[in-house]
């Protein structure tokens, strides 16, 4: 076994915290009733909800432990491709939890919260700056959100001219939300090639408008797209979708590599979404909660979503637009997130978002680099904010492949890469380090591939049984789909 | 720069690895033409040029400014309506404030997730033991959206349907999620009407279900008037092979009301963020989503699931993904990729907190309060709208020159309820209707106090 960084320490065992309980036990006290106490008379639940009864040290302990089986960001470099795995500032959440703006109720009158009206105002405002864009909404809950309401607001406009048109054209190295959206959305969603440099082919995009014509609603670009290079020619993709009249959407995900280098306006993008998750730092909570706000020029304005905020006189009000595709979730979005957002924006500046980007893709260029003499490196030309690497070498030395190098990693004590991810390379690691990585850490994670790879070369290890050092051994993911056990009360069964 | 550590030297290092005289050669695959014109100029509405970003400790006076333009914090309100303030154990911030679960990602890597695994198979099991279901997924974005979900469900269980019937007494911006979502359906959507008692009309619910060929009917369990519905009336009054999908904004109620499952739903959806997320102006919140186990496969969301590793031990792993969009793309149940992982985590820790007797005394409170609240209300001339209403935690009631008693409730720091009218209620029929909630940080004064100043001018 090769020593990394990864080592073993003391990790403690945890049941569930049902299986701690003991009856009559009690964690938190509510405040006391000073009124008569009432029963229902009617609808009684017969028996009560069985919730385990346990001491505030209890919980505390237990989640403890639970938090340190988990790799993070705090702990460690997350080149998770395609997932902008950066820093969290703390700041962010200390604001978050302000009282004055996580303690209001979103029915409010308006003039009892201009201060959090004010606050998605600045936020759609400074998000339209850093894409060019002309009207913003930031109520969608996250990118796959964010998509589907850019495809309503797409279609609504088409409607608004007689058109109904029933195709959403998405390159093969998209991200698999954008076909269910579009699905999502009443469209057909149709897989465009990209060509063997990774990016689209504009004969290709201009044969497709020709063959389907006005039947094309849209085209969902990501760019730079998740292989990390840039689609060159999305002027000209975006000349030929406009000219059978259908609209540019693009992908947002991937917008932490451009900032201040390209915006998406000047790219001829109608529509767009954001992912606060990713460019603009707010935490990934093991899953969420993100916020996709989805910014458009103004021929699709009269169509975002309800409400919108207004500055009138000094005052922030809201306005429902008659032609608007309706609500996509309840109130004003994951306000708690677009504070984060918004505060790491405001610390950063316009100067600062540029500094994100270049130092996001000197990174990844740094690793690609140095990566390209031990493992295959299937596009030559410089990446943007992550790099692409495959199994090819591996394989063929001694039959390993991306899974094992990727658990391999674990027991080296970093998060794999996206692995088999974008789907048109073979045994594919998509890997982003993140502008807040700094060299040292790029060079112990590089370190840690080549140390990889040369005990495949030497046939030292094949990594069969990795990771070793993790609190679980590999986790049988084919057992758990085929004898689903999704609460404890399925155990029995 | 605090965020980035990329210094002067080590960007030379770096470009002289590379062979680029400078970092813009790596961005050469830009359109000079798009190049030209991608400075960003950043400007606050109050004028406030951003080309430099702020300090820490501006950015964190900037926001208290904000905040304090926000209604103060010695205001008390009763404000419910589908959000819902609730007192935060203090040992949830401190746990959901670790790094590890604050900064990690969704669990796809299994070895180095077992901690928020776990977590979301608490959090299901939490889900199925109050709602009475068999299965639960590890979280929706919020109540709104996972209602809508769970309809675009019981289409695909019911192909070919024509109709889903949903009652008019959804939250209001649930109602206007769903509208959003069904665009796009084939499926009519067909509103059920209220009766005298504030609740579905399940007579005229049995007649359109009869001639409508419904896929399933919706209802809120409380409805937006507070009311607690006749599950099992409505259940017995449907055609069998219509799904009842229930709606739960105020999953309390199920600390002292019978189960859903126990009622007959088929799929149960609601929002749970008043378990340990402050109100935060409508979100992050937290969605949920439960059903039948048969129906498991088509569910939207992450499951996770019980297993074991390659030592033998018990571990957790995301499951039945072959729903998904990273998988199945357009053929996927649902565009879904993240849940609401960390808000779920908070619903987890408060509900272990609060345990089996605290739950139960949290819904006998708010029902209490209320019941207090409603009696000295109709005491003095304040009757509930629907007189004979039963409702758990909420209830409308027909304030006499309501706007003149708003303003002077606000006057003396108190918002007494949300105004139907305002949020798309008919104001022929709701225009002098006040919605008001009790939660618990409110006691016998904070009632009396609104008492007072909504029985007279």
């Amino acid at each position: 076994m090769i020593e990394g960084q990864g080592t073993t320490g003391l990790v403690l065992k945890e049941p569930t915290i049902f299986e701690r309980s003991s009856a009559g036990r009690q964690g938190y006290a509510l405040p006391a009733l000073d009124v008569p106490e009432k029963q229902p008379v009617r609808f009684v639940r017969h028996k009560a909800a069985e919730l385990p009864e346990v001491s505030e040290l209890e919980v505390v302990r237990h989640f403890t432990r639970l938090s340190n089986w988990n790799y993070s960001v705090d702990l460690g470099m997350f080149p998770l491709g395609s997932c902008t795995m950066k820093y969290n500032p703390r700041i962010n959440e200390e604001i978050a939890a302000l009282p004055g703006l996580s303690v209001i109720h979103p029915d409010l009158p308006a003039e009892h919260c201009q201060g959090a009206l004010e606050i998605i105002y600045c936020l759609e405002k400074l998000l339209c700056g850093i894409s060019g864009m002309d009207e913003c909404t930031a109520q969608p809950s996250a990118g796959a959100q964010g998509e589907l309401t850019g495809l309503m607001i797409v279609r609504a406009f088409h409607e608004s001219l007689g058109s109904s048109r029933k195709i959403v054209l998405v390159p093969d190295t998209a991200h698999g939300t954008n076909p269910a959206s579009s699905v999502l959305a009443g469209y057909q969603a149709i897989t465009l090639k990209s060509s063997s440099s990774g990016i689209l082919n504009l004969e290709d995009v201009r044969g497709v408008c020709d063959k389907f014509g006005r039947d094309i609603a849209a085209m969902m670009i990501t760019n730079p797209n998740t292989l990390g290079l840039f689609e060159s020619n999305i002027i000209e993709i975006s000349q030929a979708l406009h000219n059978v009249g259908a609209q540019l959407y693009m992908d947002g995900a991937n917008l932490n590599a451009i900032m201040g280098y390209a915006k998406p306006s000047d790219m001829g993008v109608d529509v767009m979404q954001f992912n606060l998750h990713k460019t603009f730092s707010t935490p990934h909570g093991g899953g969420g909660p993100g916020a996709g706000p989805v910014a458009v020029r103004s021929h699709l304005a009269p169509y975002l979503p309800n409400p919108r905020i207004r500055l009138v006189e000094g005052k922030y009000v809201t306005e429902n637009l008659k032609s608007s595709i309706g609500k996509v979730r309840g109130y004003y979005g994951n306000f708690g997130v677009l504070v984060r957002a918004l505060a790491y924006i405001l610390q950063q500046g316009a100067d600062g978002l540029k500094q994100v980007s270049k130092a996001a893709v000197l990174n990844a260029n740094y690793l690609r680099h140095r990566l390209s003499s031990h493992f295959a490196v299937p596009y030559r030309s410089p990446h943007f904010h992550e790099c692409v690497l495959t199994d090819a070498i591996q394989i063929k030395e001694n039959g390993v492949k991306t899974l094992a190098i990727a658990k391999a990693l674990i027991d080296q004590g970093f998060h794999p890469p996206t692995i088999y991810f974008p789907l048109v390379v073979g045994g594919a690691m998509l890997i982003e380090p993140t502008e807040t990585e700094s060299l040292q850490e790029l060079d112990k994670l590089i370190d840690a591939f080549i140390t990889i790879a040369e005990a495949i070369r030497t046939k030292k290890d094949n990594f069969e049984h990795a990771p070793r050092k993790t609190i679980v051994g590999k986790v049988d993911e084919v057992r758990a789909a085929r004898q689903p056990i999704l609460s404890l009360d399925d155990r029995a069964q | 720069m605090p965020f980035i550590p990329l210094t002067d030297d080590e960007e030379r290092t770096i470009l002289t690895t590379l062979g680029c005289q400078t970092s813009d050669d790596l961005f050469a695959s830009i359109p000079p033409k798009i190049r030209e014109t991608a400075k960003m100029s950043l400007r606050l509405p109050e004028g406030r040029a951003l080309a430099k970003g702020m300090t820490e400790h501006e950015a964190r006076l900037w926001f208290a400014e904000r905040a304090e333009r926000n209604t103060p914090a010695k205001f008390r309100h009763f404000l419910g309506g589908g959000v819902y303030d609730n007192v935060i154990p203090s040992a949830v911030d401190a746990l959901v404030a670790r790094g590890e679960f604050l900064t990690c990602y969704t669990p796809y890597q299994p070895e180095i997730s077992q901690g928020t695994l776990k977590a979301i198979f608490e959090f299901q099991t939490f889900i199925c033991r109050l709602t009475g279901m068999e299965v639960a997924n590890a979280s929706m974005y919020d109540g709104a959206s996972a209602i809508a979900e769970a309809i675009l469900m019981a289409n695909r269980l019911r192909p070919g349907k024509r109709s889903v019937l949903i009652s008019s007494l959804l939250p209001p911006d649930y109602r206007q999620v769903v509208d959003t979502f069904l665009k796009h359906q084939a499926c009519l959507s067909v509103e059920l009407g209220f009766d005298e008692l504030g609740a579905v009309d399940v007579r005229e619910m049995a007649e359109l279900a009869k001639t409508n060929d419904p896929c399933c009917a919706v209802v809120c369990y409380t409805n937006y008037f507070g009311v607690v519905e006749d599950l099992a009336s409505i259940r017995s009054s449907l055609p069998s092979d219509c799904l009842l999908v229930v709606c739960i904004p105020d999953p309390s109620a199920l600390s002292i009301f019978e189960t859903p499952a126990a009622l007959g739903a088929d799929i149960v959806a609601g929002e749970a963020h008043q378990f340990g997320t402050p109100m935060s102006f409508g979100g992050p919140h937290v969605g949920f989503f439960a059903t039948r186990r048969s129906y498991a496969r088509q569910m939207p969301g992450r499951l996770v699931g019980e297993t074991v590793d390659s030592r033998g031990n018990t571990a957790y792993a995301l499951t039945l993904a072959t729903r998904e969009q990273h998988i199945r793309r357009e053929k996927a149940t649902s565009n879904i990729c993240t849940n609401q992982g960390l808000i779920a985590l908070r619903c987890t820790i408060y509900l272990s907190l609060l345990g089996k007797d605290g739950f139960r005394k949290l819904g006998i409170q708010n029902y209490s309060l209320f019941d207090y609240l409603k009696t000295s209300l109709e005491s003095l001339g304040i009757p509930m709208k629907f007189k004979k209403a039963f409702c758990y935690r909420e209830g409308l009631f027909e304030v006499p020159n309501l706007d003149k008693r708003f303003d002077a409730a606000v006057a003396k720091g108190i918002i007494p309820g949300i105004r139907p009218a305002k949020k798309g209620f008919q104001p022929n029929e709701f225009g002098s209707t006040l919605l008001v909630t009790v939660h618990p940080k409110l006691a016998k004064a904070d009632v009396d106090e609104l008492v007072e100043v909504l029985s007279h001018d």
